[in-house]
């Protein structure tokens, strides 16, 4: 295992490449995340399979990048859709920066159809599987299919989970409009079609579309709920045309500890996933993931 | 099927001369049809379900149910919508053989969105509750797929009795009368006639029956030395069950021969999941699917043909029913896998070569038009080949196999399609859209994940008997492609070098893409080849393009060319191009233990919900999938009730309509442990399905507890998205 990064580096974007046939099954987002990162950075480089490059001007360390590239190309652009989803736990706007203008030249395309903002500030821990054996449980055992159901209809909600509004309060309200007017830029640009937004309650969401300049058409609410969206909010969307959308990410994407096996002295700033499908036809081309890390501030250089 | 066109059906004899030119004309049509269409390009994904019914008439007093024959007038009130206002009407309906059934399909096909399979289950109610309202009380619509006690006494209403002696009888049944044929159109009477007279008998459909501890042997009307077998004589026993069909849209001939070829392996898995027909004649059978009956109720080889006697008038042995499993894969990846001698006569495989068609396409419609006509219509002797395609359909569509790959219909803007046949019908709505969706969806995940199921033919032939077998679902075990670490690592290699080597597993590696299935892109190697060949002809060995190996494979008089080049490509998707078997019959060449290993027995279970290290399972692949696609909350919700209504039907925890059916027999008071379903068991359990369907009785074993409300089916597409659509171009039918 020979490491990709060294510390030479202040920030650092890994991109895993396409990884929809890495590993085949059901697979949690964490689980794909790092096992992609973990073939980003440790794979050796010696075996025929493994494309790494390694931009040194702009610390990007990029997984395949050839392989995507034939994906994003082989239809017209009009053909296809460019989904992605940006996944952060700090306020910060750079952050939504560099995530934003990541995805344009990882994936070189001068607009992508739909960018949803997950924002999680005070992520419920917990949420993440223990990922050291993610690779081993992808194959799914016949014995128990229940447990892997997600999205029940018998399962009591799980209450314990607070809205994001009373686990955030007004200061994560008025720091999350911030985040998405960064985002907005990029709409009033054209460089994203579609805004969008994950987690949030009727009350959050109301209070974000009230000031939107661009006014989000997507809400992403949680698989495991998918069969009992809160009233409130399917009125909300409803009323202002906002998509419904189901997703199956934990808040927090991967754990300080589990990045900084795969990349010591380095912390997770965001991460995004991409996913391209071909319009009308219900086909994934490409699925994978982009992270931002930078030195830990206690990491010696 | 479509509408059908009216028309004077010729005699027999007229039929039988006219065999040739049917057969003559039929060929030049595809081959002029082909080089119209084979470019087109760029189709979205469109498809659509069909659903046959039974129309059943309960006496309540009697406690009696028989098969409603009224077909013909309930169609004609369900056409007056369609006729008024064909593009805008919910449901279509057509005649199908019974003069007790009907077929309903959507009004328009599902598109390509995630939020179209949230619509199934809404039509498919929509459906039902429009033929019920149509009904008197006493009849109920159902789609049941075999009446149980089809052919036992007085079970018509009106009453109609069987004139086996009668030489104008279609049928000549003893227990089939023609009354139960649909009167509505001469096809379905000439098509029975046509049938028993090219065999020179009746059909003869043998069930072995269930054997219970006081079953009398002989069963009533058993042949000679086979006491143990419930005889059926006539087409209606196999033509009157219902099936669960499904048509769906390729981008461009390249994906559809693709996805004929990677759902042919699922056919009897889905047979199996699906079997709903345990019983026939009133007697409970050793069988629980109705393919075996309807193979052999149109079964209209002669004895010549069948092996029984020397060849002399007939020109060749033909191993299969012209209703049952695919004799050939299509596509180059599919070729080696074509192990089974494929019967086909030289010169109509001649002439489509001569007329630019590859060797696989050739081959498999060629093989099509091994079969006569066995119905033609005076209207429709002559035509113009450069424009009609009535006698190529005429062939193609009496060719009732597991899958069918459809070429777009004259001048119409459906691209090429691919209909998979094999599915018994469920008795509820929520079942048969669970069904239907599943299936669109893994075709979605093949063509996303590049999965590979090619299996050999004989090995997805056994695999189809088994899947009859009395509680298949969840006893038997089937061949099924394996993932075993090797062979992904083989692939993953064979990727690492770009080229596609011959991928194995069933994970098939990114090189063997190039142009096919995904890519829109017009210059798949297919077309490519395709368009090469035209320059340079077939015989002097060019011809590689689409036929995995390209020597002569015997047929041709040129069959010692062992034409290996395939010059204009770079060689990816010819990865066993070398191997020569000349004069042998078929593509198989890849017999060597490498390929051996690939394919291992599996049980349901293990192909719907996985097994540890060799294959991640049908269930989670397609969850995997949706978490990647933009799913809507109600679409999601109701899909995961599908899924997971699949995986506990294929996991043993629900039963098979079946196995249900059985059960219903076995444990009724009046049942006298001999077989026997008698009008009163008949009576009593179609009552419970009437419930069933009607989600006002709740059978746990066979669809959980209280099902009928959870899914989140809807009419309409969400207005959100609908907005967002209109913005961005959407998935909706295009044709104006």
């Amino acid at each position: 295992m020979i490491p990709c990064i060294t510390k030479k580096y202040q920030n650092v974007v890994i991109s895993t490449g396409n990884i929809i046939n890495n590993e085949l099954g059901q697979r949690k987002s964490n689980e794909e995340l790092y096992d992609g990162l973990k073939i980003t950075l440790h794979s050796d480089p010696n075996v025929d399979r493994v494309v790494v490059e390694i931009d040194e001007r702009h610390g990007r360390v990029q997984h395949a990048t050839q392989e995507l590239t034939n994906r994003l190309t082989e239809n017209q652009r009009f053909e296809i859709s460019i989904g992605a989803k940006i996944f952060l736990n700090t306020n910060s706007t750079v952050y939504i920066e560099q995530a934003v203008e990541a995805l344009l030249t990882i994936l070189n395309v001068t607009h992508v159809d739909n960018v949803v903002l997950a924002y999680h500030p005070n992520a419920a821990s917990g949420t993440t599987l223990p990922v050291a054996n993610a690779t081993a449980e992808s194959t799914t055992p016949t014995a128990a299919p229940a447990v892997k159901s997600p999205c029940s209809e018998a399962n009591p909600t799980p209450s314990s989970v607070a809205s994001w509004s009373l686990r955030n309060g007004a200061s994560g309200v008025t720091d999350l409009k911030q985040l998405y007017g960064s985002l907005e830029q990029y709409a009033l640009n054209q460089k994203i079609t579609q805004l969008g937004i994950a987690d949030l309650d009727a009350e959050a969401l109301a209070e974000l579309h009230k000031t939107a300049s661009v006014a989000p058409t997507i809400a992403q609410v949680n698989l495991s709920t998918c069969c009992r969206v809160p009233t409130e909010l399917q009125e909300f969307c409803a009323a202002h045309d906002i998509q419904l959308n189901t997703h199956g990410d934990p808040e927090l994407l991967l754990p300080e500890e589990q990045f900084s096996a795969l990349a010591p002295g380095y912390t997770i700033d965001w991460s995004l996933r991409y996913q391209v499908h071909v319009r009308c036809r219900g086909v994934l081309t490409a699925k994978g993931y982009i992270v931002g890390a930078s030195r830990s501030p206690n990491a010696s250089a | 099927m479509g509408l059908l066109s009216e028309g004077s059906p010729l005699s027999w004899e007229e039929t039988k001369a006219l065999a040739d030119h049917v057969r003559e004309h039929g060929v030049n049509q595809f081959i002029n049809l082909y080089h119209r269409l084979k470019d087109r390009q760029g189709d979205i994904l469109k498809w659509g379900d069909e659903v046959e019914y039974i129309i059943v008439k309960f006496d309540e007093e009697k406690k009696v149910a028989r098969v409603a024959l009224i077909a013909q007038d309930l169609l004609a009130q369900l056409n007056e919508k369609e006729i008024a206002d064909p593009k805008g009407v919910k449901s279509l309906w057509r005649p199908e053989y019974g003069a007790y059934m009907i077929e309903g399909t959507p009004g328009k096909p599902f598109g390509g969105l995630m939020a179209h399979f949230n619509l199934v289950e809404a039509n498919m109610r929509y459906r039902r509750e429009e033929v019920t309202e149509l009904l008197a009380k006493d009849e109920c619509v159902m789609s049941i797929t075999n009446f149980p006690r089809l052919g036992s006494p007085n079970f018509t209403y009106p009453l109609a009795q069987p004139r086996p002696e009668d030489p104008l009888s279609s049928a000549r049944s003893l227990y089939f009368p023609d009354e139960a044929i649909f009167p509505g159109h001469p096809r379905f009477k000439t098509l029975t006639r046509n049938i028993r007279m090219r065999r020179g008998e009746k059909v003869s459909i043998k069930l072995k029956v269930f054997k219970d501890a006081k079953t009398k042997l002989p069963v009533e009307g058993a042949p000679p030395g086979e006491p143990d077998v419930v005889l059926l004589d006539a087409m209606g026993f196999g033509m009157g069950c219902c099936c669960l069909q499904l048509t769906f849209q390729a981008c461009n001939i390249t994906e559809a021969r693709r996805l004929y070829d990677q759902l042919a392996p699922l056919c009897p898995i889905m047979l199996a999941l699906t079997a709903a027909s345990p019983i026939y004649r009133g007697y409970l059978t050793e069988s629980d699917c109705r393919w075996n009956v309807i193979s052999s109720s149109v079964d209209c080889r002669t004895e010549e043909e069948r092996g029984l006697v020397p060849l002399e008038h007939q020109k060749f042995r033909i191993a299969k029913s012209r209703y049952d499993s695919i004799d050939s894969y299509l596509s180059p990846e599919g070729a080696k896998y074509n192990d089974v001698p494929i019967t086909y006569d030289k010169q109509v495989y001649n002439r489509l070569v001569e007329g630019g068609i590859d060797h696989l396409l050739a081959q498999h419609v060629a093989h099509l038009f091994i079969r006569d006509t066995v119905s033609l219509f005076s209207e429709k002797v002559h035509q113009n080949d450069n424009e009609d395609t009535d006698h190529f359909e005429n062939i193609q569509s009496t060719n009732w196999q597991t899958m069918r790959f459809k070429p777009p219909p004259p001048n119409s803007s459906i691209g090429w399609r691919v209909e998979f046949r094999p599915c018994e019908a469920q008795i509820s709505d929520f079942e048969n859209a669970a069904i239907v969706c599943f299936v669109v969806l893994l075709t979605r995940v093949i063509l996303s994940y590049q999965l590979n199921f090619l299996t050999p033919i004989s090995k997805v032939d056994e695999n189809m008997q088994t899947a009859q077998k009395r509680d298949a679902c969840r006893a038997e075990k089937f061949w099924f492609r394996k993932s075993s670490k090797t062979t992904e690592q083989r692939a993953a290699q064979a990727q690492a070098k770009g080229r596609a080597g011959h991928l194995n597993g069933w994970q098939s590696g990114e090189a063997s893409e190039n142009g096919n299935g995904t890519s829109t892109n017009g210059n798949g190697n297919g077309n490519g080849n395709e368009d090469a060949r035209e320059e340079e002809h077939f015989n002097n060995g060019s011809s590689a393009s689409l036929n995995g190996h390209g020597n002569g494979h015997g047929h041709g008089s040129k069959a010692t060319t062992n034409g290996t080049t395939n010059g204009t490509t770079n060689g990816t998707t010819n990865g066993s191009s070398t191997t020569a078997t000349n004069g042998v019959d078929s593509d198989h060449t890849d017999t060597d233990d490498e390929e051996n290993e690939l394919f291992q027995l599996l049980t349901i279970n293990e192909i719907f919900n996985g097994k540890s290290d060799v294959f991640p399972g049908l269930v989670p692949l397609i969850r995997s999938y949706l978490q990647s696609m933009e799913v809507d909350t109600d679409t999601h919700c109701t899909i995961e009730q599908y899924l997971r209504f699949i995986e506990k039907r294929a996991a043993g925890e629900l039963i098979t309509t079946a196995t249900w059916m059985r059960q219903q027999v076995l444990n009724h008071p009046d049942y006298k442990q001999d077989s026997v379903v008698t009008e009163g068991i008949n009576y009593d359990m179609l009552k419970l399905i009437q419930g069933i369907q009607e989600g006002k009785h709740v059978e746990p074993a066979l669809l959980g507890q209280g099902y009928h409300s959870k899914t989140k089916t809807k009419d309409f597409i969400p207005p959100a998205l609908q907005k967002q659509l209109a913005k961005n171009g959407c998935c909706e039918d295009n044709d104006k």
